[in-house]
This record gives C-alpha cells, structure tokens and sequence, in this order.
C-alpha cells in the first residue's frame, strides 16, 4: 500500500492517543449536551479515579483495571446520592453561578488532592506496564492498546444505550425540550442527575485507563480538561460523535506535531487548532450552527 | 443611598487609615497583597461584572503587563511607570484582538477560549526563553529608586497600591454611571434588545475588554515590582484568573464596591489560612476557597455587597420613609 | 407620494423553507400602514428583516432613498427604524425609567438627560406610575407598552410594530390605538403587524395582506377585507372582528 511505515505508526499512534482522548472528553460533552451546563470541574474527577486506583494499587495490589471495575460504579453512585443536590441546584442557576460553582468545586477537589497526596508525580508500575505487542508496523504498549480497547467499546455502547434504550430517547428528549420532556412524563430532574453520573464516570473510566499509562499528579485534572475543551469544541459541544471525531483529530495533530515540531510546542499546535476552530465553526465540525452564539441559553 | 455612599468610603479609606496607624512590615505586606488583588478584581470586573463576560483568562493580561514592564526596564532601562503604561496598552490590544477572535461566543464557549487563550502565553513564556528567560525567570534589581518604581519603605507600595484601587474604583464608578455604563446593562441584559435601540454591542464589548485588561496588565506591573521577581509560572498561571475572577464574584460582581469587599474579605482569609496552616497543609486554603466560593454563591449568588446593602435596607426600613429604589447603575 | 420605506422583490429562505417570496411594499412617510395575515405568513420575518435581524436572501430595502441592505441593527436604529419585539424583551434588571432611557441614550449626551427624555416618552404612554419598578414585576399589557415607549425614547422615523395589542384587554387595546394614533400624528412613520383587527379597521390607512410568505393584496382596510383572496386565506384562522 501507499503508506509509509513512519505514516502507518503516525497514524496508529494518534488512534491510540485518540481514543484516550475521546474517553476524557465525551462525558463532558453529553453533560453539556443534556444539561446545558459546563462542567469545570470535569478533569478532577478524571483526577481522582487516577489516584484512587494508584492508592488501591499501592494498599493492596489489586491490577487498576479491577480497581476500576469498582471506582468506576462508585463515582456513578457518589454523583447520584452526595452531589445530587448541587447537581440540581446547578442546573437552575444563571451562567454566572454554574461557571464559578464548578471552577470552585474544581478547585476544591484539585487541592484537597495536594493537600492529602501532595504535588509530587506518582505512577505505577504494574506485571505489564511495559509489555509491547506487535500490531501491524509497531509494538504497541498493551496498556494503551487495553485503553483504546474499552474507549472503542465504550463509544459503542454509548451509541447504543442513547439510541435504543429507553432512558438514551428521554435522555435526547430531554436535551431537545425540556418542558415538553416533563409533559411527556419524563422526570427530567432524575435524568439530569443520570447524565451527570453518567458524564462523570466515563471521566472516571478515562481515569482508570489513564493511570496504567501515565503519572498523576493534583494538576492533571486542569490538563486534562484543557484537552477535553478542544477536543468537544472541535467536534461540536453536545454531539457524541462530534467529540469522538474531535478526540482522534486531537490526538492526530498531537502526534504528528510532537513529531514534525517539536513535543514541548505540541499544546500550542492544538491550542491554535482550538482557536482556529471558535473563529471559524465555533459550533465545531458536528454540532448545531449557532449553539455557540446561544450559549448557555 | 447616603448611608451607603458613607459605607463606601469608610471602605475604601480604612486601609490607609491602617498603613498609616501601624508600621508592622508584616501588616503592610498584606496590605500591599489585599489592595492590588483590589485593583485586579476591579479590573475584572470591568468585563466580567459589567458586561458579564466571564473570563478565567484574565491572567494572560496581568502576565503581559509584568512582562513588558520588565523586559523594558531590563532591556533598555525604561522605567516601569512608563513600562506599565506600555504593558497596559498591549494588553489592551490583545484583550481587543481575542475579543475579535471570539466575538460570535457567549457563554462556556467565550470562557473555554480565554483560558486557552492564557495558557498559550504562558506556554510561549517558557519557550521563548531567548526573551523571557524561560522558566528560569526575570529578577529586577531592588535598589530604592522612585523613578524605577522600587521604594525603599514597605508603607509607600501600600500607598501606590491603594491610589491604584481607589483610581480604578472611582473610574469604574464613574462607567457605571455613564452613558456606556447604562448601554453595558443593557448589552448584558438582552443583546438583541440593545442592539435594536442603537447600540453597537460589538464595540461595546470590544470596550469593555481592552479596558479591562488595560487596568489587569497595570497590576501585573505592580506585582512584578513589588516582588521583584517574575517566572511564567508565577504570572501567567491559571490561579491568578481564578482568584481575581473569585474575589469579584464573591464581593458583587457589577458594581464598583464589590470587588473591593471581596478583595478585603477572601485575601487576609488566605494569608490568615496559610499562616495557621503553614506549609504542611499545602492547599487547605484552596480547598476552603473553592467551598466558601460555592457557598456564597448557593447563599448570596449577586455577592455580598448586595446582600450587605438588603440587610441595611432592611434595618434603616425601621427608621426611614423611604424604600431605595433598586436597579440604579452601579 | 414618495416611498419612505420601499421593500423590492424581498426574498428570504431558511433552508429549504422560502418564508418571503419577492415581497414588495412601499411605506409612505408619515402614514400608518399595516401588515396581516395568518400566522406563518411571514410577517415577523419581514419585520426582522428591515430592522436588520438578518439580510434578505434576494431582494432589496430602501430607507428614503437609501439602501439599506448591509446596514446592521443598530446602524438602522441611527437611520431611524426602531422596532418591537412580539414577545417584549424588557431589561429585567433595570426599572421601567432606566429600560426607556437606554433608547433615549443615542440622543443625550448623558445619563440624567436621558432619564429625562425617557420621562416625558414614558408619560405619552401613560406609564408614569409604574416609572421605578422594575421591568420584571410588569403586566404583559405593561410591557407591551413598556416596549412600544422604549422604541420611541430612539426619536424614530419609522417605527415597526409587532403585534402589540396581543394579550391586550379592551380598554387597553383602545388605549394603545389612541397613543399610536398620537405617535404618528407627531410625524413618525408605523408600521404595525396585528391580528387584532379592530385595531387595523381604525389605525391603518393603508394595509398589505401576507400569506405563506407571499404578499396577497395591498390596499386600504375596507378595500381588503372585502378581498374574497384576503377572506379565503384566513378561513380557518381566528380574525377578531
């Protein structure tokens, strides 16, 4: 075939990055979508499940990805019971108070993650941490092949459950019009609090693919949210598929500007595609014409 | 509102009063860090309160006033009070030139841009490190020097940082009072609505963004003359856009009084936070700040200003004939 | 008999939807003409279009003599056309004064003067009593009035109307026929969208019917509803007679 050997690992490369990508980012584009609200606090919760893995991992031993098979469904509870209230109470509020009312849980949750774990980078180092496996051109890490396994399986499903399960058409119903959602017997206040616990543990998910790869560390979350910005503005704000397109586009240009550029220019590269984008199609490749002229209307 | 009015400048007086009653270095240091927090909260406020435009980016113009202001002094010996009239105009321009780039954005989408927005200045701070030094720093030489904006006495950065707030309260006083003041309130409002009776609300916001950074790049000069020392880190970081963000909106953003209420309520609680506390429980400050912020905001979602001016309303209701009227400019 | 306000071969589509299809009017000066239709004609859109919402997609718009075509909303406001919103849009925050004195602010050079002017546009409405409250504890018939006085504090040439008697009860509907009849005597220019037609009947000298985007017939009020087109059309819709 045409491709070059450097092109065939450029392009499994951004896959793999991609992939992670799009797990960070697509619960806080369905929150967005549904709920209208822009959650700051996204990329800390990411944190969190990086670090409760890492401790389950350094306490008992348990492989992260079991860990996560419990983190994972905790979070989900944890957003469903002790942040319902503020869920709730976000959703009714004026912009000014959803911005600032996640940017202080934000920073409330990043620095009770340095006050308890300090600053210091913290990784493990697990059976397989550097086990390679052949695929095609290149030997993969199995870890980010694993991350870009359920991330795949995790759109999938996703696509699934909004397009053919119940709570997926009351939860589009509800994104649509939320009073006609109400009249139609939808209780919206419980499929707003879903979505949220939803949106939140895939964050959490992506936390528990993450850890095996990467160190954590209490800023990680701000990174991490930064990227999750780009990538569902790209793709268009509310759209699942705009954010997995946007998530592989992402991890394209990052990969090919680590590679052709330089690795420490490589965020200006996509901070430039992000500003491209808003003075462009600011309601990004996917999503609706003049959504980001409505705002948080 | 004569009561108010009085309020205010026993407000704004009083840390003058306590420069002038104390010579305790430690007081006027923390002074010297409540009024300039002042002075950049006043500054936010401009676009953030009045036009309602929510910016955690406003970093990127404090971190170009430090730097400009220092690279001229560095460079080529201009003094700082003409290098922060320089930083303030080419913060002012690119508070102008991003205003351009997301003119079509509200909401989520204008505030996602101005964090990205800061972050690239920052990221370019540390690579540019043939101008910037990089990471490594920029140190200005701490000689006493009036004309290079180094003062040999504490109490004297203390009083130029509360004629910079007092400056900067009394021209957003006198905006909110104006004729732009009153189109502001409209802009925010209802931007079609404003629109249809004559006013150009994309001039308007442009406005509101070059002043407001103009005034944020002046307390980045200040910072960096007061400290002495800048690094990217310390200047362009997303915490310092958090905080003054924070400190306006806790004080009541939209009205001049506000963030300096703000400011004299949330900066002595962290440094009282981080002395009790000391640097064992790094970020417990934060932490309380990041709760108290959500906690104001479930309580007293317009700040505390308003809520200060109800609670007066409501004593003096006793005693007085008359209601105050609200929904006044500023 | 010149055209003040000239509409020519006005197209606009959203999308595949065609909502005004080569409509043309011309608006005399100093006259009240009105506007009618079935809902979904497009009225509003032609509205929308000559306050400068959004452009025709074919078609163009002369304001004495002047194209007008690229000028934005608030250029037109400084030409002169003020306009209504069918649903009002008040400041909420800001008092009934204040509301008003953001459109005498063009024409002031500062706030107290502003206040001022909004005063005295405020009395022809006769909404005095109501000048410190807030726009949001307002009735709707109040804010209707609210945005009718606010369109005037801009010292309009022309001013677009929409539906402003909707949700108005007798007395107020007489009330607001009489302040609009004052306002155009005053040498301002009306153009006024309605379904009420009592209002029409007695207001309008001269009125263009829509329907489906299209203009059906212009004339003055009793020329039209005798217009069995202009009757056929609205079978089946509610016409307050």
């Amino acid at each position: 075939m045409g491709l070059s050997p450097a092109m065939a690992d450029l392009l499994i490369a951004s896959l793999l990055l991609g992939g992670l990508y799009v797990t960070v980012s697509i619960g806080l584009s369905l929150v967005f979508g549904v709920m209208r609200v822009m959650n700051f606090a996204h990329g800390e919760f990411v944190m969190l499940a990086m670090y409760a893995v890492y401790w389950v991992y350094e306490a008992v031993g348990i492989d992260p990805y079991v860990a996560g098979l419990v983190v994972v469904p905790a979070i989900f509870i944890i957003c469903f019971t002790v942040l319902r209230p503020f869920v709730l109470w976000l959703v009714n509020s004026p912009p000014l108070v959803q911005v600032f009312a996640t940017l202080g849980l934000s920073i409330a949750l990043q620095n009770l993650a340095l006050l308890l774990w300090a600053g210091n980078f913290r990784s493990i180092q697990t059976s397989y941490s550097n086990t390679l496996v052949d695929l095609a051109t290149m030997r993969v890490p199995l870890t980010r092949l694993v991350a870009f396994t359920v991330a795949f399986l995790l759109v999938i499903g996703l696509h699934l459950f909004m397009k053919y399960s119940f709570f997926g058409k009351a939860v589009r119903a509800t994104a649509q019009n939320r009073r006609t959602a109400r009249l139609m017997g939808i209780n919206v206040e419980r499929i707003y609090i879903l979505v949220f616990a939803l949106g939140t543990s895939i964050a959490g998910l992506a936390g528990v693919l993450l850890m095996p790869i990467y160190s954590v560390h209490p800023g990680i979350g701000f990174q991490l949210a930064l990227i999750a910005f780009v990538v569902v503005v790209l793709g268009g704000l509310g759209s699942l598929p705009g954010a997995v397109l946007g998530g592989l586009l992402i991890g394209f240009v990052e990969v090919c500007s680590g590679y052709f550029i330089s690795p420490s220019m490589k965020q200006i590269v996509y901070f430039a595609v992000f500003i491209i984008v808003l003075v462009t199609r600011p309601a990004g490749l996917l999503g609706q014409r003049g959504a980001e002229e409505v705002g948080l209307k | 509102m004569n009561n108010n009015f009085r309020l205010q400048l026993a407000l704004l007086a009083a840390p003058m009063a306590v420069a002038l009653l104390t010579s305790d270095s430690f007081i006027h240091d923390s002074l010297t860090q409540v009024l300039m927090w002042g002075v950049l909260a006043l500054a936010w406020n401009i676009l953030g309160g009045y036009a309602r435009q929510i910016s955690v980016g406003h970093v990127a113009f404090f971190g170009i006033g430090a730097y400009t202001s220092t690279l001229l002094r560095i460079g080529f010996d201009v003094s700082p009070w003409l290098g922060m009239i320089a930083g303030g105009l080419l913060a002012a321009l690119a508070g102008v030139l991003l205003g351009l780039v997301t003119f079509r954005l509200r909401g989520p989408f204008f505030t996602m841009a101005t964090i990205a927005f800061a972050e690239v200045l920052r990221i370019l701070a540390v690579n540019l490190r043939g101008l910037t030094k990089g990471s490594e720093g920029l140190t200005l030489d701490s000689t006493p020097n009036v004309a290079m904006f180094v003062f040999g006495s504490l109490r004297t950065y203390v009083f130029v940082a509360w004629a910079m707030m007092v400056g900067l309260f009394l021209l957003s006083w006198m905006l909110g009072r104006s004729k732009t003041g009153l189109r502001l309130l409209a802009f925010r409002e209802d931007e079609t609505a404003a629109q249809s009776l004559g006013i150009n609300t994309y001039r308007l916001r442009l406005f509101a963004m070059g002043l407001s950074a103009f005034f944020t790049a002046v307390g980045g000069t200040f910072y960096a003359q007061f400290l002495l020392f800048i690094d990217p880190d310390s200047v362009f970081g997303v915490d310092i856009s958090l905080q003054m963000a924070l400190i306006a909106v806790v004080g009541g953003i939209g009205s001049a009084i506000g963030p300096i209420i703000g400011t004299y309520l949330v900066v002595p609680f962290g440094q009282v936070l981080r002395a009790e506390l000391g640097a064992q429980l790094a970020g417990l400050h934060l932490v309380v700040y990041g709760l108290g912020l959500i906690l104001v905001l479930w309580k007293m979602p317009d700040g505390v200003w308003p809520a200060l001016e109800r609670l007066i309303a409501r004593l003096s209701r006793r005693n007085a004939t008359t209601v105050p009227k609200p929904g006044t400019v500023a | 008999m010149s055209a003040f306000l000239s509409v020519e071969n006005v197209t606009r589509r959203f999308g595949g939807l065609v909502a005004l299809d080569q409509v043309s009017l011309n608006v005399e000066q100093g006259r009240i003409h009105g506007i009618i239709g079935p809902n979904g004609a497009g009225k509003t859109t032609l509205f929308n279009i000559i306050a400068g919402a959004f452009p025709p997609s074919e078609g163009r718009l002369t304001l004495g003599g002047d194209n007008i075509n690229r000028l934005s909303p608030e250029q037109r406001c400084a030409r002169g056309i003020a306009r209504t919103f069918q649903v009002p849009r008040p400041f909420n925050g800001l008092t009934v004064l204040d509301n008003v004195a953001v459109g005498a602010l063009g024409g002031s050079s500062n706030v107290a003067e502003a206040r001022t002017r909004a005063s005295a546009t405020i009395d022809l409405l006769e909404m005095g009593e109501h000048t410190g409250n807030l726009a949001s504890t307002l009735t709707i018939g109040l804010r209707k009035r609210l945005e009718v006085a606010r369109a005037l504090a801009t010292r309009p040439r022309l001013l677009l109307l929409d539906e402003v008697m909707g949700g108005l009860h007798g007395d107020e509907v007489d009330r607001m026929i009489a302040t609009i009849r004052r306002i155009a005597e005053t040498g301002v220019t009306v153009v006024l969208i309605e379904h009420v037609m009592p209002a029409i009947m007695s207001l309008a000298e001269i009125v263009t019917v829509l329907d489906q985007g299209r203009v059906l017939a212009t004339g003055p009020p009793e020329e039209i509803t005798r217009n069995p087109a202009v009757i056929a059309a609205y079978l089946g819709d509610e016409v307050t007679a």
